[in-house]
């Protein structure tokens, strides 16, 4: 028998105190006052011995009591399975090694290949072993295929060493909730085809096991009974990370002078030592760190600040690119500069251009123009130009010209940036000038005139959006020349009171802004007055016809025709006070804004996080667009250049910017001659700077089986990691294997409950020998 | 009677009538009554009734004597009958015309403290108390003296009123004295007393006898009759303490450890011994000696001091 709290034994000293009671009971000398006792003679007193217990069964239950009681608290067990555990076929051992960005941290990754070399240190031919690396993915180094098929523990040790000779860390976040479950996964699947002998699985979780470590899609988990977790936390003895996020992209900003600026959040780690950091502009990424005017800043430890940081002033010799200029703002004064810099592109002003075509003018409330030219406010990096269709036809020759000329002068004017930036995302060798003349947008509420539906009819060519406004039947026409279909029956629908927007199709990026269910509530914004237009039936109707939105009463309300290039849709009503409340909600700014976006390929991200898989289209590169080139050279933060295939995602390895150049063809040119297709920057996760130590709380409360801390097991009620690491090696407690078997056996129930049998007996004795005398 | 003694005989019933009076007072009940006085009152009225002579003067005054007439005598007093028969003048005397002046000593050392179910000094307050009812109902004198080591409290023998109050007052103190200094009180007793009377002496006399012999002679020859009433607790005198425990000494505080059933015999033949040698120091000195236990109704040993008193009035006279 073993116990599991054996300190408790020591309360079976008390069950001395029963004997000890009985046996001093009488020896208490009764003192008798008398008057006489000078008379009384000094006579010894009678030698014979009175200690002697007199109620053997009271004191025999008493003391039976209180060792039942003791040897409960002491948890007993017994070892029922010692003769089985000595012929366990082995250990399915899985080594979780983090690779995220956090481990870049000094001292780290070499505690981390220690603690890799303990764990194969205890291990035996029989175990089996796989290892894996996690960050934002979790990658497999050593499958147990691999571990099986060598013959030695020896050679599968040093095939281990080879390996791990291979990694080292990246700069992605920490996703060990990821990496639990592919491990969990490979679980499910036994590596012996003949059925697995192994009786348990141990993953040992090695990683400096950051706050910052993603963990929520381990909610709701159920780990399996046989599964345990053993944490090896590495750890630095500097203890002060300041880091460096953005907290705004220049392109929110809306006015001139905060374009000029970069707001930035400093942030202390709540155990730092310092808190005095400067930041200082780099002159160019590529360059070597130079500071310029370093900025002296004071965050306390557990704290942040938030700054807003003028951008230096534009070099001439650092602008290489035409179009973004990167910055690198760099913070030292702290301990781990894997996260002290920050790479800001600052995007140039984009023009976007709207048709209108009505019979009401800007000034007019009641009319749809009103409130267009609300919609599009000015921006610090979008301007949107609203005009008419006839303005548009007038000036779109001198404004292909004014193109042209700007694409062959590279201007340098900041506020005016090449209208090349489209045109020069599209590598499919598309016509600048046409892409330039057609508008981004069209809306019309007026039947057109011929010319003005060949000019509509050339823009949707080159990827126009469309938006006809059913203002009255006629739309239907409009609607059909467009598209050229028959027109749709459409009539004016009636109206019980008002209509309300339902059945969004939120897959189509005309509701992206509203696909949070947050923002996809619509029943406040009131219809009017709308149209009904009678769909054929799906046999009949054109396959590329979409409706976008119903109305309550399921007529559709908003129809998309997806051509070639562009799209027409059809709004069975109108934004004018008149017909609906659309143009009073909310959500009408940010719809149009959608829809201004329809025709660009992608939303052009330029900011991405280490680790990320970023898809060509969001560089607003095509992906499918036919091209005799099958690879993108980008250059990076290095300097060097590499080729990814466009057939795939791209992976950039480490932060920095990032610069898309052209085809490989030009990889023989200098890269001055030729202007980059993008540029984009990678920066590091921010969460990887929560580099104080995670609370085990939030790994216990997710059910992880953690049995193992460092060397120590885990002791229930410890919040930091780094507190178990501490105090482990100064109380030894019992291993696992105890705490599951008494878990199992609960042999202090049936302890107790004897002691609650025996305690009643004894006070019904003991009250008999009260009565009998 | 020689005029300074109690009176000779019960007034009315045989000494008999107070035994059978026992039966009907619960002694445990008359010393759970608080008030002194009140105790006494019941023992005079329900045990000593009828065993004295009134103090008044009545067709029951009994003749003493004749006397000699001689100038200044009140010539009332002359027995005109006895002149007409003798043709001399003689006078009457009775015995009533002699005020007894009675001193109460009380031993109030801690030793009177033992015993249960009612301790010597409760027991000895209460006979205390009961004479001085009895004989200021009287008209007698009565007074009291405390003694510890020493006389603590001294009241003079009277018999005007208030002296009763006065005694219960006096007795409801508590003992606390550390030792017992009979001799003393008998000395001082003996210097302040200049009536004729009769000294009362209340104690258990356990303690040493040295110098009591003296002083008890002393008092004699000051004209005061002595009567030694010594009160025993039963357990005193059989040594019947219980299991084996450790004594301590009421007045030294001494401890001592013994088996009472070991212990007994020894204790008991040394305290026969000193009681002996009481015994003969008050023959020899002519002091009437009366033990009492404390389980004995106190008017029952009022009753033995009274029949004592009169047999020793009575070998007194048949002497002279």
């Amino acid at each position: 028998m073993s116990f599991l709290t054996p300190l408790y034994l020591l309360a079976l000293g008390a069950a001395a105190l029963p004997v000890l009671l009985h046996l001093f009971r009488n020896t208490v000398r009764r003192r008798i006052p008398f008057s006489a006792v000078r008379f009384v003679e000094a006579v010894p007193s009678r030698t014979t011995r009175r200690m002697q217990v007199e109620h053997w069964p009271l004191m025999l239950l008493r003391v039976t009591a209180l060792c039942l009681l003791a040897l409960a608290f002491a948890r007993p067990w017994l070892r029922l399975e010692a003769t089985s555990e000595r012929e366990t076929p082995g250990r399915r051992v899985i080594v979780l090694l983090d690779t995220s960005a956090s481990m870049q941290r000094e001292g780290l990754w070499t505690q981390a290949l220690q603690h890799i070399d303990e764990a194969l240190a205890t291990l035996e031919s029989k175990d089996e072993l796989a290892l894996a690396t996690f960050d934002r993915r979790t990658q497999w180094h050593i499958t147990a295929q691999e571990w099986s098929a060598l013959p030695t523990l020896a050679a599968r040790v040093e095939f281990v060493r080879a390996r791990l000779k291979d990694l080292k860390p990246g700069w992605s976040s920490t996703h060990l909730d990821a990496a639990f479950l592919t491990a969990l996964e490979s679980c499910a699947k036994p590596s012996d085809p003949h059925g697995s002998t192994l009786c348990r699985t141990e993953m040992i979780v090695i990683g400096d096991l950051q706050a910052g470590m993603h963990l929520d899609t381990l909610k709701n988990h159920e780990w399996p009974r046989d599964v345990t977790v053993a944490l090896r936390a590495v750890s630095s003895p500097k203890t002060t990370n300041a880091s460096l996020q953005l907290v705004a992209d220049t392109s929110q900003a809306s006015s001139v002078s905060a374009a000029k600026k970069v707001r930035v959040k400093v942030s202390n780690s709540a155990d730092a030592a310092n808190s005095q950091f400067q930041l200082a502009w780099a002159v160019a990424p590529a360059s070597p760190y130079v500071p310029d005017a370093p900025i002296a800043i004071t965050v306390p430890a557990g704290q942040s600040r938030t700054l807003l940081i003028p951008l230096p002033d534009q070099d001439a010799a650092s602008s290489t690119a035409k179009n973004e200029t990167p910055k690198r703002l760099i913070l030292t004064g702290d301990d781990h500069p894997f996260d002290n810099t920050l790479d800001i592109l600052q995007r140039p002003k984009q023009r976007r251009t709207v048709l209108y075509h009505g019979d009401d003018r800007s000034a007019e409330p009641s009319g749809c123009r009103y409130f267009l030219d609300r919609a599009f406010p000015d921006t610090a990096t979008l301007e949107v130009r609203i005009l008419t269709l006839d303005e548009h036809s007038a000036g779109s020759r001198s404004t292909q010209g004014a193109a042209l000329s700007t694409l062959g002068a590279e201007s340098d004017d900041a506020r005016h940036p090449p209208i090349s930036d489209h045109a020069l995302r599209r590598a499919s060798g598309r016509a600048t000038q046409a892409r330039e003349a057609a508008p981004d947008l069209a809306i019309i509420a007026a039947p057109l005139t011929t010319s003005q539906l060949d000019t509509l009819r050339g823009a949707l060519a080159h990827g126009t959006t469309i938006l006809v406004l059913a203002k009255d039947a006629s739309a239907a026409e409009t609607f059909a020349a467009l598209t050229q279909t028959a027109p749709l029956p459409l009539e004016e629908a009636t109206v019980d009171g008002f209509a309300l927007l339902a059945d969004l199709d939120f897959t189509h990026p005309a509701w992206q802004p509203f696909r949070d269910p947050q923002y996809a509530d619509f029943s406040r914004i009131h219809i009017w007055k709308h149209r009904r237009v009678t769909l054929p039936d799906s046999a009949t109707s054109p396959a590329n016809l979409r409706i976008l939105a119903r109305y309550d009463n399921g007529d559709p309300a908003l129809i998309e025709h997806q051509s070639t290039k562009g799209r027409v849709l059809l709004l069975t009503t109108t934004w004018s006070p008149r017909d609906s409340q659309l143009a009073l909600a909310a959500k009408f700014a940010p719809f149009l804004n959608a829809l201004l976006e329809l025709n660009q390929i992608g939303a052009a991200r330029t900011e991405f996080e280490a680790g990320e898989a970023i898809a060509w289209s969001e560089l607003g590169l095509i992906p499918n667009e036919p091209s005799r080139v099958d690879r993108v050279v980008i250059e990076t933060p290095e300097t060097d250049r590499i080729a990814a295939p466009r057939s795939t995602d791209f992976f950039p390895p480490h932060p920095g910017v990032y610069t898309i150049l052209n085809v490989p063809t030009v990889i023989s040119t200098p890269a001055s001659e030729k202007p980059p297709l993008a540029t984009f920057a990678v920066r590091i996760p921010p969460e990887e700077s929560h580099t104080a130590p995670l609370a085990l709380e939030s790994l216990t409360a997710l059910g992880v089986p953690i049995t193992q801390v460092n060397d120590g097991v885990f002791p229930r009620g410890t919040s930091q990691l780094m507190a178990v690491k501490s105090e482990s090696s100064s109380h030894p407690t019992p291993d696992v294997t105890a705490i599951r078997h008494e878990h199992q056996q609960r042999g202090w129930r049936w302890l107790i409950v004897a002691a609650m049998l025996v305690l009643p007996v004894e006070t019904l004795w003991a009250t008999r020998l009260i009565r009998v005398g | 009677m020689d005029g300074r003694g109690l009176p000779k005989s019960p007034g009315v019933g045989p000494p008999g009538d107070g035994r059978r009076t026992v039966e009907w007072i619960d002694l445990a009940a008359l010393m759970r009554i608080e008030s002194l006085e009140l105790r006494a009152r019941v023992l005079v009225d329900g045990l000593l009734a009828g065993r004295h002579r009134g103090p008044r003067h009545g067709q029951s005054v009994e003749f003493s004597e004749y006397r000699a007439y001689a100038v200044g005598d009140d010539p009332r007093s002359i027995d005109w009958k006895l002149f007409a028969r003798t043709d001399r003048c003689y006078v009457r005397r009775f015995e009533q015309e002699i005020q007894l002046a009675c001193t109460l000593v009380l031993d109030n050392s801690r030793s009177m403290l033992f015993g249960a179910p009612h301790s010597k000094g409760e027991y000895a307050r209460t006979l205390a108390a009961t004479l001085a009812y009895s004989l200021l109902k009287q008209r007698d004198a009565v007074g009291l003296v405390h003694f510890a080591d020493g006389p603590t409290e001294f009241l003079p023998a009277q018999a005007r009123s208030g002296q009763l109050h006065r005694i219960l007052v006096s007795l409801s103190r508590a003992a606390e004295g550390r030792s017992t200094g009979l001799p003393a009180t008998l000395e001082a007793v003996a210097a302040t007393t200049r009536r004729r009377g009769i000294v009362i002496v209340l104690a258990d006399l356990l303690s040493e006898l040295d110098g009591l012999e003296p002083r008890l002679a002393q008092l004699q020859s000051c004209g005061q009759d002595v009567v030694l009433l010594q009160i025993l607790d039963p357990a005193e005198l059989s040594f019947d303490l219980g299991p084996q425990g450790i004594l301590e000494d009421l007045e030294s505080g001494r401890r001592l450890a013994v088996d009472p059933t070991t212990a007994r015999d020894r204790y008991q033949s040394r305290l026969n011994a000193h009681l002996a040698e009481l015994e003969t120091l008050c023959r020899r000195q002519s002091v009437d000696l009366v033990r009492v236990t404390t389980d004995v109704l106190p008017g029952e040993a009022l009753a033995r001091v009274l029949e004592r008193r009169q047999r020793v009035l009575a070998r007194r006279r048949s002497a002279a």
